[in-house]
C-alpha cells in the first residue's frame, strides 16, 4: 500500500541516511514536498538530496543539531517562507551509543537525551506554531522497540526512546483539539542502523523470538510512516505503533 | 562528488557488507573511530576533523609519509617496468642489497605479508635440512598461513583449521628444559622465535632462553629464525633486535613498516649458503618457493624510501624515546589497582593490566557470554575503548586481552606521548573507579 501525500509539506529530522532517508524517499514518492535536516556528513546529505530529488520534487536541506533550539526555529522558519507552512514533522534524528551502564558518563547521557528527546521537543514546538494556526498537521516520533519490549539495550538510549512515548501522549492530548495528530512509530531491528551492530548470537535470539523470523527493512517502516502522516489516518493519535515482526 | 569522496562516504559500510561483517561489527561495538578520511602529519583524521594517533605499529613512519609517497609517485610517473617476466627486477635487487648491508645477511626473499615470509622460512628450513620438525613458542603469532597457523595457541586463529601441518610443535614459553628435550628427540629443522612476542602480550624471551636456543640450533644443525615483524626495522630501537643474540639467527623476518606503510611488503633475510643448500642444486629448484609479486618494483621503491628514512639517528631516537615513555607510563600508572606493569623495548611497549572482578565490567554483562566462557579479559578492550575517545588508537594483544599494545610512529613528539600518558592514567583511574 502506498499512502498518498500529494502536496504535503514534510520535514524529516535526521534524513540524510538510514531510516530517515528511507522515509524521505517514501514521502517524495507519495507526492510530498520533502525537507530534511542532518548534523554532520555533508556528502551523505548531498547523496540524499539527489535520491529524494529523483523520487519527486527537489528536497530542501538544513544542517544543524536537532538539540539546538535556534536550528529548529530557523529550519521551520525557512519552511514557512519557502512553503508557507508545514504539514508533517517526523522526529527521526537519533543517536545511539553501545555502552554498558558502567561506561555511560554524564556527558553520554546528556548527548543521547539531547538529540533523541530534546531534539524532538524543540522541533515539535517549532512546528506546532504554524500547525496550530493552520489547525491541521501530523507529528510522528520515531521510537524504538527497546522502549516497548524487554530486550537489552543501552540504558540512555532506551530511556530516551521511552521518553518519546510520554512526549507523544502528552503532545497528542494537548494539540488534538487543533486537529493535529501525534503518533509514535517504534521499529524493531532493521536492515539499517542498530540492526547492523547486534552480535550474531543476540541477533539469533531475537529472530528466534520473532514470529516473522527476520529483521525489518527501512522501506517497510517508511511505508508505515507514510500512512500514519497521510490523510488516510484521520483518527489515530497518541498511537504507539510497533513494527517488529511480532516480537 | 568525486570517486574518492563517494568511497569515503559509502565504502566503510561496503566493507562490512562485502568483506567482513564481523570486523565491522567489532569496530562498531567497541566504539572504534573507524571513519578516517584523511592522513596528515602522520596522524589520522575523521570526518569531523578529530585527530587520532595510530599505535598499531604498521605505520612506523606515520600515515602516508611524504618521502615514501613521493618516491612511489615519482616511480609511477616514470616509464620503468614495475614487474619483470624474468623476475629479475633491478629495484628488488637494489633493495635486497641495501637490506643485506644493513642487516648483515646476504640473501633476501620478498613477499607481501609477514605470514608469507614465515612460510618461506619454514620451507627454507625443511628444504635445507630435509628434516620435518618445526618448533615455535606458546602464544606466538607468526601469521595466518597454514604453517604459521599450526604454531598458534588454541583459539580462533587455530581451532577451525585442523588438521594442521604435521611436524609443527609449540613449546612452553621460556622453558629451557622443554626446549632441550625437544631437540634431543631429533628431527628439528627450525626454531622460530619472536624476540618480543607482540600478540602474545609484549613478552620478551629471556636471555637464558635465547642463549639455549642459539646453542641448541647450532649443535643440532637446525635453523634459528627470528620473526622480527613486530620488533624489527627500528621498532625496538634496533634494525634487528636479534642482532644482539649470541648467535646470529639463520633467518630473520621483516614486514609491516618495511613497505613504508603504503605498500604490502615483507622479507625473509638469510644467508646465501642456506639458500643454496635449500634451493641451489638446479636452476629449476631456484623457483621452488616463489610468488608472482615477490619482486615488484613499486614495493621495492617504497621499501627503499623507508630504508632511507630509517637512519641510525632515528633508531637511537626510538630507543631513547621508548625508554622515557616506558618509565613515564610506569610511574604515571603506578598505584592504580588494575595496573601491573609496562614492558617492552624501544617503541613496542605493552601495558599489562589486571582483569576487573566486578561483574558489570564482564563480557557476560556486555552481552558477549562466549568471550567470557573463553576466559577473555575485558580490561584491555575497555581501556582501548576509553582511549579512542581521547584520540588514541590502541589495541589489545591478540592472545592476551590483559595487555594493551603500544607501537607509536617513530617520529611521534614527546608531548604527544605525554598527552597519552595523562589520558591513560585518567581513563584507567576511571575504570578502577568502576570496580
Amino acid at each position: 500500500m502506498t499512502a498518498r501525500l500529494q502536496g504535503k509539506r514534510c520535514l524529516v529530522t535526521g534524513g540524510s541516511r538510514g531510516l530517515g532517508l528511507a522515509i524521505c524517499e517514501a514521502f517524495a514518492r507519495a507526492g510530498a514536498r520533502v525537507a530534511f535536516t542532518y548534523s554532520t556528513h555533508d556528502d551523505d546529505a548531498e547523496e540524499a538530496r539527489a535520491r529524494i530529488g529523483a523520487c519527486g520534487t527537489p528536497a530542501l536541506v538544513f544542517k544543524g543539531s536537532v538539540a539546538d533550539a535556534a536550528h529548529a526555529q530557523q529550519t521551520v522558519g525557512a519552511l514557512a517562507r519557502e512553503w508557507g507552512g508545514i504539514d508533517v514533522l517526523v522526529n527521526n534524528a537519533g543517536i545511539n551509543q553501545i555502552l554498558p551502564i558502567a561506561l555511560v558518563e554524564e556527558t553520554d547521557w546528556d548527548l543521547v537525551m539531547g538529540v533523541n528527546v530534546k531534539g524532538a521537543f524543540l522541533f515539535s514546538r517549532a512546528a506546532l506554531k504554524p500547525m496550530i494556526r493552520a489547525r491541521r498537521g501530523h507529528i510522528l516520533n520515531i521510537g524504538a522497540f527497546s522502549s516497548e519490549r524487554v530486550i537489552e539495550s543501552p540504558v540512555h538510549y532506551a530511556a530516551s526512546k521511552s521518553a518519546l512515548r510520554g512526549l507523544t501522549e502528552a503532545m497528542a492530548r494537548e494539540v488534538g483539539r487543533y486537529g493535529i495528530l501525534v503518533n509514535l512509530l517504534s521499529p524493531g531491528l532493521l536492515d539499517v542502523g542498530l540492526g547492523q551492530m547486534v552480535p550474531q548470537q543476540r541477533l539469533k535470539e531475537y529472530l528466534d523470538k520473532c514470529p516473522l523470523g527476520r529483521v525489518g527493512t527501512a522501506v517497510e517502516v517508511a511505508s508505515a510512516a507514510a500512512f500514519l502522516v497521510s490523510d488516510a489516518n484521520t483518527f489515530m493519535t497518541a498511537g504507539k505503533v510497533l513494527l517488529d515482526g511480532g516480537l | 562528488m568525486t570517486r574518492d569522496a563517494d568511497i569515503l562516504r559509502a565504502g566503510f559500510e561496503e566493507f562490512g557488507r562485502f568483506i567482513n561483517p564481523m570486523i565491522a561489527q567489532r569496530a562498531t561495538l567497541t566504539g572504534e573511530p573507524f571513519r578516517m578520511v584523511r592522513a596528515h602529519g602522520g596522524v589520522l583524521h575523521d570526518a569531523e576533523g578529530k585527530a587520532y594517533e595510530d599505535f598499531h605499529g604498521t605505520q612506523a613512519f606515520g600515515h602516508r609519509h611524504p618521502a615514501i609517497a613521493l618516491a612511489v609517485r615519482q616511480f609511477l610517473e616514470s616509464d620503468i617496468p614495475s614487474w619483470y617476466p624474468s623476475r629479475l627486477s633491478p629495484h628488488a635487487g637494489r633493495f635486497a642489497r641495501l637490506l643485506c648491508e644493513r642487516s648483515g645477511y646476504d640473501n633476501a626473499f620478498f613477499t607481501c605479508t609477514g605470514s608469507d615470509a614465515v612460510e618461506a622460512a619454514m620451507k627454507l628450513a625443511r628444504a635445507a635440512t630435509r628434516r620435518p620438525r618445526i618448533l615455535g613458542l606458546e602464544r606466538a603469532y607468526h601469521g595466518c598461513g597454514y604453517g604459521a597457523t599450526a604454531l598458534m595457541p588454541p583459539g580462533p586463529f587455530r581451532d577451525p583449521f585442523g588438521p594442521h601441518l604435521p611436524g609443527v610443535e609449540t613449546l612452553a614459553f621460556g622453558d629451557v628444559a622443554a626446549l632441550e628435550q625437544a631437540f634431543e628427540a631429533g628431527g628439528v629443522c627450525v626454531l622460530i622465535v619472536e624476540p618480543i612476542q607482540g600478540e602474545g602480550g609484549v613478552r620478551a624471551v629471556s636471555d637464558d632462553y635465547v642463549q639455549a636456543a642459539c646453542a641448541l640450533t647450532a649443535r643440532h644443525d637446525a635453523l634459528l629464525v627470528a620473526d622480527e615483524v613486530q620488533t624489527g626495522f627500528g621498532r625496538s630501537g634496533h634494525f634487528l633486535l636479534s642482532a644482539g643474540w649470541p648467535r646470529k639467527p639463520d633467518a630473520a623476518i621483516l614486514a609491516k613498516a618495511l613497505g613504508g606503510g603504503l605498500v604490502p611488503l615483507s622479507a625473509m633475510l638469510t644467508r646465501r649458503e642456506i639458500f643454496e643448500r635449500a634451493y641451489g642444486s638446479d636452476v629449476e629448484d631456484g623457483e621452488a618457493h616463489n610468488a608472482t609479486f615477490s619482486y615488484n618494483a613499486v614495493a621495492a621503491v617504497a621499501g627503499l624510501a623507508a630504508l632511507e628514512l630509517l637512519t641510525e639517528e632515528l633508531m637511537a631516537r626510538v630507543s631513547e624515546l621508548g625508554e622515557w615513555f616506558r618509565e613515564r607510563l610506569s610511574s604515571a600508572l603506578e598505584g592504580l589497582p588494575l595496573f601491573r606493569e609496562v614492558r617492552g623495548r624501544g617503541l613496542i611497549l605493552g601495558i599489562e593490566l589486571a582483569s576487573p572482578d566486578h561483574p558489570w565490567l564482564g563480557f557476560e554483562h556486555f552481552g558477549l557470554p562466549s568471550l567470557a566462557e573463553k576466559g577473555r579479559s575485558p580490561i584491555a578492550p575497555l581501556l582501548c575503548h576509553r582511549l579512542y575517545r581521547r584520540g588514541f588508537y590502541c589495541f589489545p594483544c591478540g592472545h592476551d586481552w590483559n595487555v594493551v599494545r603500544l607501537q607509536p610512529r617513530y617520529f611521534i613528539e614527546r608531548e604527544t606521548l605525554e598527552r597519552f600518558t595523562i589520558a591513560c592514567r585518567e581513563e584507567l583511574e576511571f575504570l578502577c573507579g568502576l570496580t
